[in-house]
């Protein structure tokens, strides 16, 4: 009993203690800034150098023409290898990552 | 119960991930043991060939979820070498915190498994509780709790965030004041001790012998450390001890790991201290490189070893040795003359990563062969393996 004191009292207090961890998605979560969830395209500013195609490294990214270039969700890794590498920073990171559907159309990001 | 084959795995609620093993029990005595691997082979060696250097980082860093700070180093370290890069001191400070944070995370989430194996439950929550203090530290800085994404070829994507010292410094200490009270609970209680206590016990000698590495290695006395004896990154500017115990069993190997959680608080904590004021390199594209060179870290669980051979900035061949699989090989040999029950203990105490590990080439007569999944099985697998005695 007496090795086991430690614990025991841990436990005890551990009672009157908030959980440590969030009930999503009863409760919000707080994405921080740098959080890569979703990709952003901006076609205006895009002018078809293909770099972002070139450096994906799972192929996610595929070229039609300037200022169309659809994004595949779905296999995406966000390592933000296109957007480090863009040169008009056309793409960019959002913070919304509720993004679970049962659509495929839904992952493509035109 | 006399001579019974007992298969567990490759799906079993004690084992984290598929493998394996064939006991020959007698009674309730191990008399053999036989691994089998294959079920998690994802071919990670092919599918880092041809890619371009830059963009092969992500692919190495998804080699295990646990460890990729460890496998990005290894192949940044890897890399940066073949192709003459040198880093700035800013940027081997920043890898070397996240190392450290990344050997917290994982040796908080092992002693929690083991807590779970040895019907410890309570342990196993409050140990994963320290874990995500250290993975909102992750989160803060990285953006990435698992995957963090910001380590680049001769350069790092952020530095730490604004005014973080606090939010870090208070993590820190909370979990090594909590990791401090479980070493104890570890290390004092008749329970803990009763299953753990000259269970798997892998001398000195067997140690050197099996070219052990990591936690496993120390515990049984054998001082091996990368961070001593190969210094990288930011590893000869900072004061730490390699950990050693002489008891090589898996009580020794726990304590180890706890022990070892105060020294990584320590090394990050005189990292943020010292941290340089330089700024970050821009982080560029290699698209020339060509080269040939090694590189290796100390994981949490041991050696990680990278070896790259780069041609006009992609790929020609990579090659990895994780740790586990200098360690899993002395498993079968430790298993004999123990009980069914310490099975998981053994296994757990291991901390093996069949993900990482696995990869299939062989070598015969100087010829390479080919297999599909298939044909190695049908094989390599079903011989009878020959009678080796270790005595």
């Amino acid at each position: 009993m007496g090795d086991n004191l430690n614990i025991i009292v841990e436990a005890i207090a551990s009672l009157f203690k908030k959980p440590y961890t969030k009930r999503y998605p009863k409760e919000k979560l707080k994405q921080d800034p740098r959080t890569n969830a979703w990709l952003e395209y901006y076609s205006k500013k895009c002018i078809g150098c293909r770099m972002c195609e070139r450096v994906c490294p799972v192929g996610a990214v595929k070229f039609i023409k300037k200022g169309k270039i659809e994004f595949d969700m779905g296999k995406c890794i966000r390592c933000g290898m296109c957007i480090d590498n863009c040169p008009v920073n056309a793409i960019g990171f959002n913070q919304n990552f509720e993004r679970a559907s049962k659509d495929k159309k839904k992952f493509i990001v035109k | 119960m006399h001579n019974t084959t007992l298969p567990i795995g490759p799906q079993h609620p004690s084992i984290k991930e598929p493998m394996c093993l064939r006991i020959r029990l007698d009674g309730n005595n191990i008399e053999n043991a036989d691994l089998r691997l294959g079920y998690v082979h994802r071919g990670v060696e092919k599918i880092l060939e041809g890619k371009q250097v830059d963009s092969a980082l992500y692919v190495a860093e998804r080699i295990c979820g646990i460890c990729e700070v460890s496998h990005t180093a290894a192949y940044l370290s890897a890399v940066e070498s073949a192709m003459n890069i040198s880093i700035n001191d800013k940027v081997k400070y920043l890898r070397t915190f996240l190392i450290e944070l990344e050997r917290l995370h994982s040796h908080l989430m092992w002693s929690g498994f083991l807590a779970h194996e040895i019907g410890y439950e309570t342990l196993f929550m409050y140990s994963w509780r320290e874990r995500e203090r250290i993975l909102e530290i992750f989160d803060k800085y990285t953006g990435g709790r698992v995957h963090h994404n910001v380590s680049k070829i001769g350069s790092n994507k952020y530095d730490l965030p604004e005014n973080s010292k606090k939010f870090i410094f208070d993590r820190l200490d909370a979990v090594a004041k909590h990791a401090e009270k479980y070493r104890r609970e570890f290390e004092k209680d008749n329970i803990i001790k009763a299953r753990l206590e000259n269970v798997g016990v892998i001398p000195e000698k067997e140690a050197k012998r099996y070219c052990l590495v990591g936690p496993i290695a120390r515990a049984s006395g054998y001082k091996v450390d990368v961070r001593k004896d190969n210094p990288y990154f930011a590893f000869d500017q900072v004061d730490f001890n390699v950990i050693t115990r002489n008891e090589g069993d898996a009580w020794a190997r726990t304590l180890v790991r706890m022990d070892e959680i105060q020294e990584s608080v320590n090394i990050i904590k005189q990292l943020i201290n010292n941290m340089p004021n330089e700024k970050l390199p821009k982080p560029e594209l290699h698209m020339n490189a060509s080269g040939e060179a090694v590189g290796h870290v100390e994981a949490p669980r041991g050696e990680n070893f990278y070896y790259v051979k780069i041609n006009s900035g992609y790929l020609e061949r990579a090659k990895i040795r994780t740790p586990t699989l200098n360690n899993i090989i002395i498993l079968e040999k430790i298993l004999k003359g123990y009980e069914l029950g310490d099975v998981p203990v053994i296994v757990g105490s291991l901390d093996p990563c069949f993900g990482c590990l696995e990869r299939i080439m062989v070598a015969k007569d100087k010829k390479i062969e080919e297999h599909d999944e298939d044909s190695f099985r049908k094989k390599y697998c079903e011989i009878q393996k020959p009678e080796v005695s270790y005595d």
